[in-house]
């Protein structure tokens, strides 16, 4: 049996702790988007939506499929910048749509039947579980068990160096433009009519219905803003594994975003965040000690463990009701 | 014709009966109480009017308007509100943002004054504006609660036992802030295990006693039954 399976190297990690901190923001960004759709739902129905990562690669694959008939391929385009960030939009507007989309019909089949006859906590999680499932075989059955093929976008151009670690555009791109759709629901959830309604689902399902909140139509609403934050996230996924999309595809990221959720505290908002961004950077870390980016998934199913025996309601805490969000 | 008509009330929780022919007229601007020991049916009455529950058979109508297969949240906007049992307060939310929960069902108009008048009637509520909701004491979650049901400005206000584990002081306040909301023209339901106090207010109070009504009249009527003054106001 061979001795070195696993070795420690932190000297690596020390030579490119800047560059690894960096990426592992950038993922751990993708990570929060698709957290928030999981704590959102688990806040309004104490759900978690299995079926949440195939909402999420549902929108990767509306990504790969739309961008190849544009023509983008394995190699970059060559397209003036203009053109590119349109197609790049509506690309991120077509996986939105089909995200919320596939996340609304999830809602209608798996679990508003449930709810309707009153069914058990853990009828809704073998239906979530369920779910899940027949989704991924429907891709697997559609598109077979290998990636699709690659499409970049753009080639990632250094921006600027930080601690003599370069910044590039892609991780600029999808780090701002993620932060920038989690501080918008964050204002949504607090300061819109919606949000206060969500809010209220959250806290006090019978108390919000009699202050007139309409609780189905806010569940809906719930799921599709976690689907269109999923089909931005596939977005960027792709834009970071452009061959990453596969049946399994959703299962491996989905897993890694629900850590994300519990760590920061399932339900809370501003917890999906930070949970994704620490998710990112405790993975990529692990890997780099460990010299392989198998080990990621190792370390981060690690903490995940830890944080349940430790803290079980994660960093920022608890849920929609009882943290203030 | 009664503002609140039930009539022949019928709710099973699965197979078992909770209520049955339970029928009460509420009147404009009265104070009509339901008094009952534990599980007699009251907050299950309650909860049908306000459409959280679905009834199985009977009616609910509302000026005129059968309203008993509207959802609950409709039934507010038609002017329906009801305290619940145990206050319901948003524990995450402020005073302020639970106040404006009470206007959710107002749909365009400017609630200003109903702000005046809750803060006019729970002066304490204004000192505690920021507070969160979860924070305050059962007697300030109690004013917070029948706050904010007026903020949605209903006809008829369903309060479910409001003195339910308060100090005797904070009863009494309460007790006093109803019969002001009635003098203000709201018409009131009221659920009370409290009898002695529930029925002093009361124009007219009914018994219910395992789902069914046993006994309708006036609330001085009730007060000078004898027994009920032996089951109810402890002889």
């Amino acid at each position: 049996m061979s001795s070195d399976w696993i070795s420690f190297d932190f000297g690596a990690l020390i030579d490119s702790f800047w560059a690894t901190t960096f990426d592992g923001l950038t993922l751990g960004a993708i990570y929060a988007l698709v957290a928030l759709g999981y704590t959102l739902v688990y806040g309004v129905l104490n759900l978690i939506n299995f079926a949440h990562s195939e909402v999420f690669i549902a929108g990767a694959f509306a990504v790969v499929f739309f961008l190849s008939a544009l023509g983008f391929g394995p190699s970059a385009p060559t397209l003036p910048i203009g053109m590119l960030i349109l197609d790049l939009v509506l690309a991120g507007i077509i996986a939105m749509v089909v995200s919320g989309g596939t996340a609304v019909l999830v809602e209608r089949i798996a679990y508003k039947p449930l709810r309707n006859r009153g069914a058990s906590r853990l009828a809704f999680l073998i239906s979530a579980i369920g779910m899940s499932f027949v989704l991924q075989y429907i891709f697997y059955e559609w598109r077979g068990a290998t990636a699709e093929p690659a499409v970049t976008m753009f080639r990632p151009k250094p921006i600027f160096e930080v601690f003599g670690s370069i910044i590039d555009s892609q991780q600029l791109t999808i780090f701002i433009a993620a932060v920038v759709m989690m501080v918008c629901v964050d204002q949504i959830v607090q300061r819109t009519k919606l949000g206060r309604g969500i809010r209220a689902v959250a806290q006090d399902p019978d108390t919000a219905t009699l202050m007139g909140v309409n609780k189905e139509r806010i569940i809906v609403a719930t799921f599709a803003i976690g689907g269109f934050l999923a089909g931005a996230a596939a977005l960027f996924y792709v834009m970071r594994v452009p061959s990453g999309v596969f049946y399994m595809g959703g299962f491996i990221l989905g897993i890694k975003a629900f850590t994300a959720a519990v760590l920061g505290g399932i339900g809370n908002v501003r917890g999906a965040l930070l949970g994704g961004l620490l998710v990112g950077l405790i993975g990529n870390y692990g890997a780099t000690i460990l010299g392989d980016s198998q080990w990621t998934d190792v370390v981060i199913f690690i903490v995940l463990i830890l944080v349940l025996m430790i803290r079980p309601n994660g960093i920022l805490g608890s849920n929609l009701g009882e943290a203030r969000v | 014709m009664a503002l609140l008509e039930i009539k022949d009330l019928e709710v099973r929780y699965g197979r078992i009966k909770a209520v049955e022919e339970i029928s009460v007229d509420v009147d404009a601007s009265e104070i009509v109480v339901l008094i009952g020991a534990n599980g007699a049916g009251k907050t299950t009455t309650m909860r049908a009017v306000s459409g959280l529950l679905a009834a199985r058979t009977g009616s609910i109508t509302f000026k005129g308007e059968d309203v008993t297969r509207l959802k609950g949240h409709q039934r507010v906007r038609k002017g329906i509100s009801l305290v619940p049992e145990g206050r319901g307060i948003f524990p995450g939310m402020t005073v302020r943002e639970n106040l404006d929960m009470g206007t959710y069902a107002l749909q365009g108009k400017n609630p200003e004054s109903e702000y005046d008048r809750v803060f006019e009637l729970f002066p304490r509520l204004k000192e505690r504006e920021k507070q969160m909701g979860g924070t305050m004491s059962g007697g300030e979650q109690q004013m917070l609660a029948i706050g904010r049901a007026l903020m949605a400005n209903p006809e008829v206000l369903l309060l479910d036992e409001p003195s339910m584990g308060l100090a005797p002081q904070f009863i009494r306040q309460i007790f006093a802030i109803i019969r002001e909301i009635n003098a203000q023209g709201t018409t009131v339901l009221l659920v009370e295990q409290n009898a002695n106090q529930a029925l002093a207010i009361a124009d007219r109070a009914c018994v219910l006693e395992a789902g069914r009504l046993t006994k309708t009249g006036t609330g001085r009527e009730l007060l000078e039954d004898s027994t009920i003054r032996d089951v109810y106001l402890g002889g």
